[in-house]
């Protein structure tokens, strides 16, 4: 039993002990931000112009809607929750509630992927309406809102204006993306086979029915000042969408976050201090380092320490041992 | 099972197992030189497994260190499982009160048909599930999945208020694709939640009849007959074309696939349809199933532990040779 002599023995004792420590550490409570959102697409006739830019080749309206969507999915923070309503009419249809983005990210990346304007149920498109509803929507389900849309009314708001936003202001955060580019371009129509037939003509729409037509509903462009009239009356921040990245940054100032448990492991502390006390033993023995590892060793346990350091110090300096003895 | 690392630049640090497996020892022994003796085989098993006792610590800790884990992976096992597709009416007639004859309504078939759907799905926990709602046109909600989250989100999100006319042609069709690209020997079922019916125009009827027969779907029809709605058994005689329920019965009854309509007048209906469905015969499957990250750290600093406490013991038995006072090498 001549190991307890050798400082390296209690070294590698401390070692255990913190390897132990380690197996036992209590991990810290943090909490990073999530956010719950339901994305709202408008998927009516004017989001399938083709004004916008994606890699390089011209695209709808729609599809920068869908991958700036896909994109926000990937870039959530893991406990995210994200639901995802199509709206034509007054109404926006939630596909699904608000669900954790990370563990259901392949069939949630799947389903906005087949969003169209096809699974539109009417064609008209009452943006005020519906972006009330999604609101009240949003509110019950303790969620903010992601509104994307070309703010184009079809039949044009009355004179009368907007609805009243009284009841939902305030209760839910969020932003309201205005879709398009801003100069006005004609509407594509189809046939009821979904296949592409022209586009709209100035008689195509009824002259004077239902709204306050201005004779060039037959074109569409970003209507910029209704959906920053919108974002004033609903409480919500406007920002018009031009790239489908600039999403996920927009998220992280309008949106309230909600702390989401991520737990600190702090196993690695003294993991890696047992880690260092190990791989000091195996120091050369006539290092400076291991010098310094022993000297502390023999602090701590001190076996020895005072005969030992006399003894050395006389061998190594006559001059202090003389200084000593006076 | 394939193993990866956070921090795999903390390797650089291995060359700290090297002393205890290739250095001379920690002391000096006044002996003289052990080369005379025979080689002895005993000993040299004993030299090596206390070094390599030595060493697995330090080894141990830096794998630890590193992250070690097994990542989230799909891993593909043989199980057995039904794909079912509900197809679900969300037309506006679907916000009708649901009740039987005389009794007072407590909820909207809309209500009724999400509470159903919702514990024929908590019944069939190893199914997978795809969700489609149709009103003027079908609308695909959840492909066909196993991440019972997303599925249980989209159909609670179906409680909201009805939409339009009624698609049911569409639903149907768009049901069916769903099955185009899942494992052929799967079970298929599509089950229509529907309290009407509405007329099939005829090229949807034929693209339906070919379809399903092709894919070998189970149909399963739940009509949610209200109050004094006509029954699905009504005699119609041969008109399968009527816009009525027992008109959609007579063309699913015609289909050469396997059919059961189901009158859910209550709660018993959706119970027998979960019977039928868990009474089906099910088919060995690939089934993609994801598994998430485990992390490993742990199990490594616990075998540095053990290691470490047996080359502690082994320590400790450590005797001096001749003089106690051994010259250390420090």
């Amino acid at each position: 039993m001549i190991a307890y002599r050798d400082w390296r023995f209690w070294l590698r004792l401390c070692a255990l002990a913190a390897i132990l420590a380690s197996l036992v550490i209590p991990k810290l409570n943090l909490t990073r931000p999530v956010y719950d959102l339901i994305a709202v697409l408008d998927i009516t006739g004017s989001m399938n112009v083709t004004d916008q830019t994606l890699d390089g080749a011209p695209a709808t309206r729609l599809a920068l809607e869908k991958r700036a969507l896909r994109t926000l999915l990937a870039e959530l923070p893991c406990g995210s929750r994200l639901g995802v309503a199509i709206f034509v009419e007054t109404e926006p249809f939630l596909l699904f509630e608000p669900v954790e983005t990370c563990g259901n990210f392949a069939p949630l990346d799947q389903e906005i992927d087949t969003i169209t304007w096809r699974m539109g149920w009417d064609s008209e498109s009452h943006i005020a309406d519906a972006l009330r509803h999604a609101m009240q929507r949003a509110s019950t389900l303790g969620a903010d809102l992601i509104f994307m849309t070309d703010g184009q009314e079809t039949p044009p708001l009355w004179w009368s204006g907007m609805p009243d936003f009284a009841a939902v202001r305030g209760r839910v955060q969020g932003l309201i993306l205005g879709i398009g580019g801003t100069t006005l371009v004609p509407i594509p129509k189809f046939d009821s086979y979904g296949r592409p037939t022209g586009f709209f003509k100035p008689g195509d729409l009824p002259p004077e029915r239902d709204g306050l037509f201005r004779g060039r509903e037959y074109l569409s462009a970003v209507d910029e000042p209704h959906l920053k009239r919108l974002a004033g009356e609903s409480g919500l921040t406007y920002l018009h969408l031009d790239t489908p990245t600039a999403l996920w940054p927009a998220i992280a100032h309008a949106a309230t976050p909600r702390p989401h448990a991520a737990p600190l492991d702090l196993a690695w502390l003294p993991a890696g201090f047992a880690l260092l006390l190990l791989a000091a033993t195996g120091l050369p023995p006539q290092s400076h380092l291991s010098a310094k590892f022993r000297s502390v060793v023999e602090k701590v346990f001190f076996f020895e320490k005072k005969k030992q350091k006399t003894f050395t110090r006389a061998v190594a300096d006559p001059a202090g041992r003389a200084r000593d003895m006076n | 099972m394939s193993l990866a690392f956070d921090h795999p630049w903390l390797f650089l640090l291995l060359p700290a197992c090297l002393p205890p497996l290739l250095g001379r020892g920690w002391r000096w022994q006044p002996t003289p030189s052990t080369a005379l003796f025979a080689p002895d085989p005993l000993s040299t098993l004993l030299d090596g497994a206390l070094r390599l006792i030595a060493a697995i610590p330090i080894a141990a800790l830096i794998l630890g260190l590193a992250g070690l884990h097994t990542p989230r992976q799909t891993i593909l096992h043989t199980g057995q499982g039904a794909h079912i597709v509900i197809v679900l009416d969300r037309s506006l007639s679907m916000d009708e009160p649901f009740a039987l004859r005389g009794e007072k309504p407590r909820e909207t078939k809309t209500q009724a048909a999400v509470r159903e759907l919702a514990a024929l799905f908590a019944r069939c926990p190893h199914d997978m599930f795809g969700l489609v709602a149709f009103s003027t046109s079908p609308i695909p909600v959840m492909p066909l999945t196993d991440h019972r989250e997303a599925i249980s989100a989209a159909i609670a999100a179906m409680s909201g208020r009805g939409l339009a006319n009624t698609d049911i042609g569409g639903g149907l069709a768009l049901g069916l694709s769903a099955f185009a690209n899942d494992d052929p020997a799967a079970t298929r079922i599509l089950l229509l939640v529907s309290d009407g019916a509405g007329t099939i125009p005829d090229a949807t009827r034929a693209y339906i009849r070919t379809t399903a027969t092709a894919e070998n779907a189970h149909l399963y029809y739940l009509y949610l007959r209200s109050g004094d709605d006509p029954p699905l058994a009504e005699d119609i005689g041969d008109d399968i074309d009527l816009d009525r329920p027992a008109g959609l019965n007579a063309f699913f009854r015609g289909l050469n696939i396997p059919y059961t309509g189901f009158e859910a007048r209550d709660a018993t209906a959706i119970e027998a349809a979960a019977r039928r469905i868990e009474a089906l015969p099910t088919y060995p499957i690939t089934i993609p199933e994801t598994i998430p990250r485990r992390d490993l750290a742990s199990e490594c600093f616990l075998g540095a532990a053990v290691f470490l406490a047996l080359s502690l013991l082994a320590q400790l038995g450590e005797q001096a040779i001749g003089n106690e006072t051994a010259d250390e090498r420090t």
